[in-house]
Formats: C-alpha cells, structure tokens, sequence
C-alpha cells in the first residue's frame, strides 16, 4: 500500500474514532433506573436527618403512617422488590417502629435500604432488568426494569406525602428552604 | 386420521400459546423510554383520577397557609406539562402569563385545563429524548403523594386506597 493511501486510511479512522467516542451514548436502563433511585431515596434521607425527632411519631390522621412509619415504609421496600425479581426472601425486616425506637436508627436503616436498592440495581444491569417480573398486585408479568421503576415513583410519592407533613408542622421542607 | 386432527390441535395451541407469550412479553416495557411513558402516563391518571373525584367544597384548603391549595397543586402540575409542551414546539413561554393562565378557578377549569395539559404533553413524551424529563416524572409523583396527604387530612379517602393499587 502506498505510504500516503495509508497514513489517509489511518486518518479516517482516526478521526471516526473520535467522532465516534464523541457522540454521547443513550443512558441504559440500569443507568437510568438507577439515577431515579438515587434522586428518590436522596430526598427523602435528607427529611430523615433533617425531621425533629421529637415529630417523628406525627402523624396527620389516626389511620395514616406516622412520619417515621412511613421512612420505615420505604425503608422495607427496596427489599421487597428484590424478593419480586428474584422469587427469595431479603430476610430483613419487618421495619417496625418497635424495632426502630431513635431517630439515628431509622435514618441507618433507611441508608442501607437505598445502597441495597441502588446495589441490586448496579448488579442486574440493563440485561438483568430485562428479566420477568410481577408485581403481586398487578395482573400482568412486567419486568424487573418496570419493578424498580415502580420503586423510584414509590418513594418519590412518599416524599411527596412528608412534604405535608412538613407544613402541618409549620417546618419549611429542605428543598423549599 | 384421529392422529393427524389431535397434532393439528396440538400445533394449534402450541402456536396460541406462543402468541399469548409473546403479547405479555410485549405488554412488558422493555427499554427506559418505554417505562418511562408508561410510568408518565399512569401518574397523570391517578392525578386526573383525583382532580375529578376531590369535592370541589375542598379545592382551596391548603395544609399551611404558604401551601399551595388542592387546587393549586393540580394547576401547578397542568403548567409544568404546558410549559413542556410548548417549550418542545419552540414557543416561547412567558413565566408571568403562565402563572396567570394556570391561576386556580374552579374544579371545571382545573379538571378541563389538568387534562388538555396531559394531551398537550404527549408529544413530550412520546419523544426519542423524553428520558430527559425524568424529573417531571418524579416531580408528579411528589405531587400526587401530597394530595394524598391532602385527602387524609380531610377526612377522606385517596381513590386508590379504596381498592387494589394497580400501578
């Protein structure tokens, strides 16, 4: 070959290399399934350490979760959905209020709750979330993409709730600060 | 002959059953952006579900008076969607004329105005990009789980906790 169609050849693919490293690459779904998670939990770990804990066991209406029965509550399911997608029992649990007496409790469970969450999410992978899986509650088989998004929604609802919570404490949520 | 109708019927329903298969593999959402829409969509019903269902007598209450009122609250979510929709077609989107257009009214406007915006917004959301507004998503869902709490103090029951969740 001669010497200039070859240093030609390797500047084309030179430059198609860079080109191609350039272009951003969609998020898969483990990627961003994992970023809603995150988002999710972050938000409401930041009320747990922020909430006074002498409000924690306030609650809006007798029949409603109290503020730290509903951080429980969504401590609990991260490892619910795992035991969806993968048919075994976390062995964690139940997250009573019992169990969980201080503030510093719950917020450590609640932590380990989100990593375990994020950690599952991490190890499945965008193939691993591809895999079947069915909400108890639902009729159809879904997948466990269409589970852990469930999830993020879950906790984002939750907070949602605590927002108000907040306010009926006439505390300024920390994002609305 | 009895032989060949039995393998025909058996093939048959090998077939059937593999189609029925492959219809629930494809009801599941297989990419983010499909699970994305479908998550989308189901958090604009159960807002359009309570925005028809809350007693308009109750529309104004607010947890504390720097809330927003039930009402408010669903307005905002209607203009977060306008403001997505119009903002993809190129509109230009004046804050001030937003926040006038989605002042609360009554719970006809509301409702009216909650569920053009959900139409407005599909093109959002049916976008290839729409994995963009995740945020939106999530911000809905922070808006539905209020309302909940808005139900409660109430003394009411949010619409689905009167039956089987079914997200």
């Amino acid at each position: 070959m001669p010497r200039t169609t070859l240093a030609i050849s390797v500047l084309i693919l030179s430059v198609a290399a860079a080109a191609s490293a350039q272009t951003p690459t969609a998020p898969g779904a483990a990627e961003t399934t994992l970023r809603a998670w995150n988002e999710a939990y972050a938000s409401v770990i930041q009320m747990a350490e922020d909430f006074p804990e002498e409000k924690y066991d306030y609650k809006p209406t007798p029949e409603v979760r109290s503020f730290a029965e509903q951080l429980l509550h969504v401590t609990g399911t991260p490892y619910f959905f795992i035991s969806v997608c993968t048919g075994q029992k976390s062995g964690e649990g139940p997250f009573a209020r019992e169990k969980y007496k201080t503030k510093a409790e719950v917020v450590a469970a609640l932590k380990k709750a989100a990593e375990a969450g994020a950690a599952f999410i991490r190890e499945q992978g965008d193939a691993g979330l591809a895999k079947p899986a069915k909400l108890p509650w639902e009729s159809e088989t879904r997948n466990a993409l269409w589970v852990w998004n469930v999830g993020a929604r879950h906790a984002s609802e939750h907070y949602g709730q605590l927002v108000v919570y907040y306010r009926l404490n006439g505390l300024v949520p920390p994002a609305s600060r | 002959m009895k032989t060949i109708a039995r393998t025909a019927s058996l093939a048959v329903l090998l077939a059937v059953a593999a189609g029925l298969a492959a219809a629930q593999q494809q009801q599941a959402p297989q990419t983010p952006e499909e699970r994305f829409r479908r998550s989308w969509s189901n958090t604009m019903a159960k807002l359009v579900e309570m925005a028809e269902d809350f007693p308009e007598d109750k529309y104004t209450y607010k947890p504390h008076p720097d809330s927003r009122s039930f009402g408010e609250e669903l307005m905002h979510v209607a203009s977060v969607n306008t403001r997505l929709a119009r903002q993809a077609k190129g509109e230009p989107v004046d804050n001030a004329a937003l926040q006038k257009e989605f002042a609360y009214v009554s719970k006809a406007d509301t409702v009216a105005k909650l569920k053009q915006s959900v139409e407005d917004v599909k093109a959002v959301v049916e976008g290839a990009d729409c994995l963009r507004f995740i945020g939106a998503l999530e911000h809905a869902g922070e808006e539905y789980g209020k309302l909940t709490v808005h139900y409660r103090v109430n003394g009411l029951v949010p619409p689905r906790s009167r039956r089987q969740p079914e997200n």
